[in-house]
């Protein structure tokens, strides 16, 4: 007769515990080895590089795609019902931008630069700002929306001289949330490398790419549907309706933001403007506003617009103009088109997302282009 | 770092587990576990570790005091100074703006204003608790009740050991001392088998109840007015089971990690949903703070040593001083003021209470217990007043979300919390289908923690 006791006999929890816990830790390794673009909903999430040396903020040499990609909003307050399913293609170049293979073989006329607007997020290669303006102007746009963070100006410079471009624009993506970068000066010097916050962004950021933490997730947000658990997502995200019946998502940021006075010092664009000049760049500053900016007029009942930050943007184009930088606000003409297509239902971003979409980005591009019809010459 | 957080999960606890096992001497293991405290605590705010090392710092030498002296003068300065400096801290970053707003409202009372607004005062987290352990060890060593360490690291791992370091049970020094200078000779195997028992049952009151519970109820309390009466019940009765699962649930897994470290931390909980009379209640909740209450408070105070009118005064007085170190609110104070009355009542009447048979003494203790948590729950007294008159005046409305999960929850969390053993009283001895059980319900656990956002424990805010 066998004295030993069998697998499931000897079963404890002092090692069932411990084991599960390095099961699901092998799991988690296990599955990295798996595209991260298998497990993401969109391009921001599935190409992110975690890696600061490099300049742009995507993995370099690669493509995404995705039949149904939706709306950050949407994903944000575990909103299926209001996504906007659409296609997205994203294309890195060899330094992580979002520059797809170029026809074009001369040098670029201009480099943008910005943030998730600028990269355009939520739309197909053809549809970002600099295939618009490329279209436009017949001449090549290059994308360096994302650049990490430090010395801006330092950093166009590196990327002019090495795509060649000499006496060309720089266009500064600027959208209204974000806050008006002060320069380095005696009082506030340039922070010197933090090695405990960039080791932190990057476990973080392991952290963000676990395949284990977003399909785990993704069963406790399909779980949490708001009637039998309630949507402990839901408070991410604010939900108007807007004046043709239409729901559409807002960041609570965003309208946060929005809604107080903040500064609109230009020093930081003269500075720009200034240190990108030695290589005859020249710099124009479009100024984005956020959506709650463009669509709460047009929300029911509409949003007061007599808050103290109400008028952000057009102080801070006042402010560069002052300053001598060359501006494009794009507020009143959106506010304008956004009220023409609302009874048709066109919109210049999407409902389910804090980004602009293809419209809004060809108007963009339209209204650069009025300003400065050739980007090769000075206004 | 939370319990039910992947870094405590994945990284903190093996890493810490296996460089205390693979080191050897007591000396080292004191050392290991004062620098994986301090790690633990720095991940809240680095910054609060020099206020932790401060007061441990201040009690070590207190203890070294009384070793050196043996008039009584001294002794009382060692007694007096340390006590001093640690509730003075725990007054600076605990109490200071709500003392500053009340005095704000009586000065506002009489139509005048304070020159100064409340003050930028971070809570250091935990503070209540560790201030709590290097007072007892101060007053223990002073009565002769604990011989004080001369070894700093022994003293300082007691002070800073992670499981116990933030939201208890309040461990006094006497009752963990041979633990700590015996850990070089523990034993891996010894503990462990109740200590994974003890974490998972933690983990799964916790994850699998008390969140449960949660997701329902927080977000219908933030609107009170808007509860129908159903509701408002379902709610009070759901903060109830909450409360109780989630810190028995924290207090399970703070001695099952004490057990895997070879150190035995007191129980903190006997089943006080099972109490039939408010004083019984009090034995069997937050056990630890209670006895803390007992003998630094209330019998230093006189106990019911004197007439009954001191004796009121002394329950009164310990009562609301209990509530108020659970936040720095008067719903704190109304509810630990509150309990101080049923403590009085029970007192004056104990010998007709006693004669009820104990079903209807449980119910009336329950019902009790109940009320109180609505303002333990409650931000302030207009929330407390929404709350019991939605229950108490019939009201309609629309029905929460989660409600039917909600009921499911407070079923099953009354099941065990109403009739079933608690977590000393098990053997933890599974047969292997049950630990087949139980593993898969903390692998459930483990996917809810990877996939959602942790939730603190609720007594982390105390």
């Amino acid at each position: 007769m066998n004295d030993k006791p069998s697998a499931a006999r000897r079963l404890t929890l002092g090692k069932a515990i411990p084991m599960l816990l390095a099961l699901t830790f092998v799991s988690e390794l296990a599955l990295r080895c798996i595209p991260l673009e298998e497990f993401a909903f969109r391009s921001h999430e599935a190409l992110l590089d975690p890696d600061p040396r490099r300049d742009g903020p995507y993995l370099p040499g690669r493509s995404y795609r995705n039949e149904r990609t939706y709306g950050d909003l949407a994903g944000l307050g575990n909103l299926p019902a209001l996504r906007q399913y659409r296609r997205e293609t994203f294309t890195t170049d060899a330094w992580g931008f979002r520059n797809p293979p170029s026809s074009r073989p001369e040098v670029p006329a201009a480099i943008l630069i910005g943030d998730s607007f600028g990269v355009a997020t939520g739309v197909e290669d053809r549809e970002t700002l600099p295939a618009a303006l490329g279209r436009l102007w017949g001449r090549g746009v290059y994308n360096a929306s994302g650049m990490r963070k430090g010395d801006e100006a330092e950093r166009i410079r590196a990327i002019a001289r090495r795509l060649g471009i000499r006496g060309g624009l720089v266009i500064h993506e600027f959208l209204e949330r974000q806050d008006v970068p002060v320069p380095p000066s005696a009082k506030f010097p340039e922070p010197p490398p933090d090695a405990g916050r960039a080791f932190s962004d990057r476990l973080k950021r392991v952290w963000a790419t676990s395949r284990l933490r977003i399909l785990a997730e993704r069963i406790d947000r399909r779980m949490q549907d708001g009637r039998i658990v309630p949507n402990s997502y839901r408070s991410e995200v604010v939900l108007e309706r807007l004046r043709n019946g239409a729901e559409i998502l807002f960041s609570p940021i965003e309208i946060e933001v929005w809604r107080h006075r903040r500064s609109v010092d230009a020093s930081h664009w003269r500075r720009m403007q200034a240190e990108i000049g030695k290589d005859g760049l020249r710099l124009v500053v479009l100024l984005v506003p956020v959506k709650y900016d463009v669509y709460g007029p047009l929300l029911e009942p509409p949003a007061s617009q007599s808050t103290p930050g109400a008028e952000h943007l057009e102080r801070l184009e006042a402010s560069l103009v002052d300053a001598g930088v060359p501006v494009v606000n794009l507020k009143a003409v959106f506010r304008e088109l956004a009220r023409e297509g609302l009874p048709r239902g066109r919109y210049l971003y999407w409902r389910d997302d804090t980004h602009w979409n293809a419209l809004g980005l060809e108007i963009a591009a339209q209204e650069l282009v009025r300003a400065i019809p050739d980007p090769a010459s000075p206004r | 770092m939370l319990f039910n957080s992947p870094q405590f999960l994945f990284l903190f606890l093996p890493a810490t587990y296996v460089g205390f096992w693979s080191l050897q001497g007591s000396r080292r293991r004191h050392v290991w576990l004062t620098l994986t405290g301090y790690v633990f605590y720095a991940c809240w705010n680095y910054r609060f570790c020099a206020l932790m090392a401060f007061s441990t710092l201040v009690s070590y030498l207190a203890g070294l005091g009384f070793l050196r002296w043996t008039d009584a003068r001294r002794r009382r300065l060692c007694l007096i100074v340390p006590v001093a400096v640690d509730l003075s801290l725990l007054a600076a970053f605990k109490y200071a703006n709500f003392g500053l707003a009340s005095l704000s409202s009586v000065v506002a009372a009489f139509g005048g204003s304070l020159p100064h607004g409340p003050l930028h005062i971070l809570l250091p987290i935990g503070i209540s608790f560790y201030t709590f352990h290097t007072i007892t060890y101060i007053v223990d060593c002073y009565r002769g009740d604990v011989r004080p360490t001369r070894d700093f690291f022994e003293f300082a791992s007691y002070v800073s050991f992670f499981a116990q370091l933030v939201a208890g049970p309040i461990a006094r020094f006497r009752q963990v001392e041979s633990d700590f200078e015996g850990l070089g000779r523990a034993d891996r195997g010894a503990g462990l088998e109740r200590g994974w028992s003890f974490f998972t049952i933690g983990m799964l009151k916790k994850v699998l109840i008390a969140d449960t519970i949660a997701a329902v109820i927080d977000p219908a309390l933030r609107n009170v007015a808007a509860l129908s009466s159903l509701d408002a019940w379902l709610c009070v009765l759901g903060y109830t089971y909450q409360l109780y699962f989630d810190f028995s649930g924290y207090s399970d897994m703070a001695v099952g990690l004490g057990l895997l470290f070879g150190i035995r931390l007191p129980q903190n909980f006997d089943s006080p949903y099972m109490a039939a009379s408010p004083a019984e209640f009090w034995r069997r909740w937050h056990i630890s703070l209670s006895t803390i209450l007992r003998d630094y408070l209330y019998i230093p105070l006189g106990g019911n040593r004197g007439s009954v009118w001191t004796t009121c005064r002394n329950i009164l007085i310990t009562m609301a001083l209990g509530g108020l170190w659970h936040g720095a609110n008067w719903t704190f104070v109304f509810w630990g003021c509150y309990h101080g009355a049923l403590l009085l009542l029970y007192r004056l009447g104990a010998r007709y209470w006693d004669r009820f048979p104990r079903p209807l003494g449980w119910a009336g203790t329950f019902v009790s217990v109940v009320l109180g948590w609505l303002f333990f729950r409650s931000t302030d007294f207009a929330m407390a007043r929404e709350w019991l008159e939605r229950m108490f005046v019939l009201h309609s409305g629309i029905p929460i979300p989660g409600r039917v999960v909600l009921i499911a929850a407070i079923a099953i969390a009354a099941a065990f919390a109403h009739f079933g053993p608690n977590s000393f009283q098990l053997r933890h001895e599974w047969r292997p289908a049950v630990a087949l059980l139980l593993a898969a319900l903390f692998g459930t656990s483990l996917l809810i923690i990877l996939g959602g956002r942790p939730t603190p424990f609720l007594y982390f805010q105390f």
